[in-house]
Parts: C-alpha cells; structure tokens; sequence
C-alpha cells in the first residue's frame, strides 16, 4: 500500500515544483524587463511600480526681480509734464541687436471699430473709466495717474498685478471697492462701469496662437457684457516693449503688433471699440519711448501713462 | 526526514508565492473616477480653495493629445496669491499614460518658457520643479510645495490600491 504521507514522488510534490518553476521563470523575466526599461526611460526612481518623470530644470528667472511692488512702484518722482500734449524724448532711439524693425511690424488694417481722433473729452471722462488688465494697467495706481492716486478704485488687476489672457476669465482681481477678490465679470456686475478699458495679452503673445487668443479673449468681454451690458468696453492695443526689455525672444513688437491684429479681431466679433494706443508710443523702429518705461522695457512710468491716458481722452467713446 | 521535506516543500511554496505577487505587477485600480480622486487629494493641498476646474478651451489648448483619455481634471488658481495647480488624467489603459505624460511635460514646459520672473517670484521653484506622474492607469502632474506633492501622491496610490 502506497504511503501516501510521503511527499517524495506525490502529485503534490511535483506540482510545487512546477509552481516554484513558473514563479523562477516570472522572477527572471520582471529582471530583465526592469533592466532595460530603466535603459529607456531613465526614471529618477522607481517604487511601488510607477515611474517618476521629474521635469528637467529649464528656464529659471536670470533675474530676482522682487514683487510686483518695486517693479511697478515708481522709478523716479520728477514731476510729469503739466500738459496733456504727446512728447516723447527720443526718435532715433536705435534698435537693439534683435528683431523689431519696422518692416516685420504687423499693421492695423482699418476697422469702424477704432475709435477715432475726438475733441478731449476731459478728465471726467477719464474718471469714469475702469481699467481693467495685467501688469501694465496695474502701474496707473502706484504712479498715481488716475482720480484719487494710489488708491484708487479705477484698476482692476489681480492681487499679484499680472494676468495671462488663457486664465482672464476665472482669475479673480482685487475688487478695490471692498478689496476681495472676484472675477472681473462679478466686479463688472456689482459695478456696473459706465465705460471699461481692457488691456491684456502681453503676457500671452509668447505662447498663444491666434485661435486661443482670440477664444479666451471673446470669452472674458462677453462674460463682462453679460455681467454688465450697458458698460462700453475698449479694447486697447497691447503696449510695445523697448529695446532694453530683456526677454525680446518670448515677447517682441513683431509678435505684439500681430496680436493687436488679433484684439481688434475680438473688438469686432463683440461688438466693442479699440484703442489704437499703440500707435503713438512707439518709435520709427517700433520700439516703445525710452522715457515712458520705468527701466524693464515693459512697464510705464507716470509719463508713459500720461500719454495713455491723453490718447484716451482724445479718441473717446462717442454716447 | 519527513518533516524537514515538508519544510522545504512549504518553503518553495512561499518562494513561489511571493515571487508571484512581485511578478504580478502594479495592482492599481482602474475605475476610480477623477473626481474621487480630487476629493481625497484636495484636503492635503493649503491653497484649494483658490482652485478652480479649467474649462473644455483650457484643456483643448493647453493639453492637445490627451483627448483620447477617458477623463480629464485641471485645477488651476485663480488666486493672485499662489502658483498651486495640478491635473489628473485617466487613460483607458496602461498604454495610454505615455502619450499623457508627454502632453503635461510638453504643458509644463510651456509654462516655464513664458515664466516672466516678476510675479510671484517665491511660487515659482513649484514650477520650476513641477512633476509629472504615471500612477497605473492615471497621469498626474503637480505644481505644489514639496510637502505637498508627497503628501498627494501618497493619497492618490492609497486611493488606487
């Protein structure tokens, strides 16, 4: 009689084996698979059965600019002109080593839209206007150039005074009549501005094409004009940097003076006006007046804004 | 004799079960939907209620190649405050994840092309160091603190498991 609690020759015995065989056989193969996946992929660890994709160091800042404060706060506090005529310093000024000329500048077809030259419409005029944007709109409060100076409640910008159009509509802005931050089309409800001027895409013509920009940028006026339809929107043309702006490959005039195209297409397509601006702050080269920048290249001083504003008063939205 | 047989019969035994379950591979769940996934991650991340679901535009432009995923959540701020952002994406396979990954590497990058270096300049090494993670069947990219980061992965595999 077979002894069946000896293993030596049972089914059983031999079936661990063949187990122990297949799990050998799996050991085997999971090594060489983790060897060469790990020739192609260069995980930075493996663990737990995921792989790590670390996103590889590239552009750090070259600069350590400090916040929004000392960029936008003024640069100087020599006493701007008296007048509201355009001056500008320096017509010569010579381009830098990079693109810009006036030859790859992109020109403003014409459109009914652009408001044109009025009488001045005063500064009370001014006074009823909310200027809603990024950086560069953000700087009319530290410089004072509007009703009630640095406090005033006419600047509509985030808390950290930059804004990228593919984000315009759900970013919040500092609302200034209570100081919460809410989108730009509730600060539109509960204000109810008779007249706003829209300035953004800066920020954007580095990475936006066309079909993006002007698709974020229809959305954020009709979101403000569902919010508040009696309010007349300009749109203004996005400002020229200068020569010294130190990041010409990402944003440059040729690319701005495309993406103004592209603002007066949203203008168009929304039914709203567009301020022309740009076209008197540049020089024959199509570099922004050094003296109307407070040093970065990009963003003004009190005496860029003045021109801004004059250009305003005197291209003024007809009732 | 017997008994030291059987000993080894169960120790190869135990060999070939554990040498099994390493064979077996990850063992993540598939079907968790993102939204579960966001709910027990957002706990963890201090600026979550400066986040806000980007729209069908945002992801169309931002994250081309990745429609072929079964879902799809980007939180992005729209707080002045803070740079915290994150995005999950299902694929419907393991597959998939490779195409997704790409696409929120190629995001990233973009982002830290057009980084201007004025605004926010304490935010920006989350940035600068964001992640991109394949989680089983799940692409995850991180824009957040260290800790943070850690924090939500660890919560996601839990989630998977």
């Amino acid at each position: 009689m077979k002894e069946y609690d000896s293993f030596d020759n049972t089914l059983f015995m031999k079936l661990i084996c063949v187990m122990a065989a297949i799990a050998l056989v799996c050991v085997v193969v999971f090594v060489i698979i983790g060897a060469v996946d790990s020739g192609t992929q260069t995980p930075e660890e493996t663990d737990n059965g995921y792989e790590t994709y670390l996103f590889p160091e590239t552009n750090a800042p070259t600069t350590t600019a400090a916040p929004t404060e000392t960029t936008a706060a003024p640069a100087d506090t020599t006493a701007a002109p008296d007048d509201t005529t355009v001056a500008h310093a320096d017509t010569t000024t010579a381009p830098a080593e990079t693109t810009a000329a006036v030859g790859s500048l992109t020109p403003l077809p014409a459109s009914s839209v652009i408001l044109a030259e009025t009488t001045d419409m005063s500064q009370s005029y001014i006074d009823e206007i909310i200027f809603f944007g990024d950086s560069t709109t953000y700087g009319m409060g530290p410089y004072a150039v509007l009703k009630d100076g640095k406090q005033t409640t006419q600047v509509w910008t985030p808390v950290n005074g930059t804004l990228t159009l593919d984000q315009a509509v759900k970013k919040k802005i500092k609302y200034p009549e209570t100081g919460e931050e809410i989108t730009a089309a509730e600060a539109a409800a509960a204000k109810l501005p008779k007249y706003m001027v829209i300035t953004l895409g800066v920020n954007g013509v580095s990475f936006m094409n066309e079909e993006q920009f002007i698709t974020e940028y229809v959305k954020l006026v009709q979101s403000i004009q569902a919010a508040s339809p009696s309010t007349k929107i300009m749109l203004q043309s996005i400002f020229p940097v200068a020569s010294n702006y130190e990041k010409l490959d990402a944003i440059n005039n040729e690319k701005i003076s495309l993406a103004n195209t592209w603002v007066l297409k949203v203008a168009e397509q929304c039914g709203v006006k567009y301020l022309d601006t740009a076209s008197v702050l540049h020089d024959t080269d199509g570099w922004l007046f050094a003296s109307f920048q407070n040093g970065d290249g990009m963003h003004f001083n009190a005496d860029g804004y003045k021109v801004v504003l004059d250009y305003i008063r005197t291209h003024g939205y007809a009732e | 004799m017997k008994a030291l047989t059987s000993l080894r019969a169960l120790a190869v035994l135990l060999l070939a079960a554990l040498a099994l379950a390493a064979c077996g591979g990850d063992n993540y769940k598939t079907d968790v939907p993102v939204a579960d996934l966001q709910s027990a991650l957002e706990p963890l991340i201090e600026h979550a209620d400066h986040l806000d679901t980007a729209d069908a535009d945002y992801l169309r432009f931002n994250f081309a190649g990745t429609d072929a995923a079964d879902e799809r959540l980007v939180r992005l701020p729209v707080s002045g405050t803070t740079l915290d952002e994150y995005g999950i994406f299902r694929a419907a396979s393991a597959d998939g994840t490779a195409a997704l990954a790409d696409a929120c590497e190629a995001y990233l990058q973009t982002r830290n092309d057009a980084w201007l270096g004025l605004y926010l300049v304490e935010e920006y090494p989350k940035l600068r160091d964001a992640e991109v993670k394949v989680i089983g069947n799940y692409v995850v990219y991180l824009i957040l603190s260290e800790d943070e980061k850690a924090a939500v992965i660890e919560k996601i595999e839990e989630t998977l498991k």
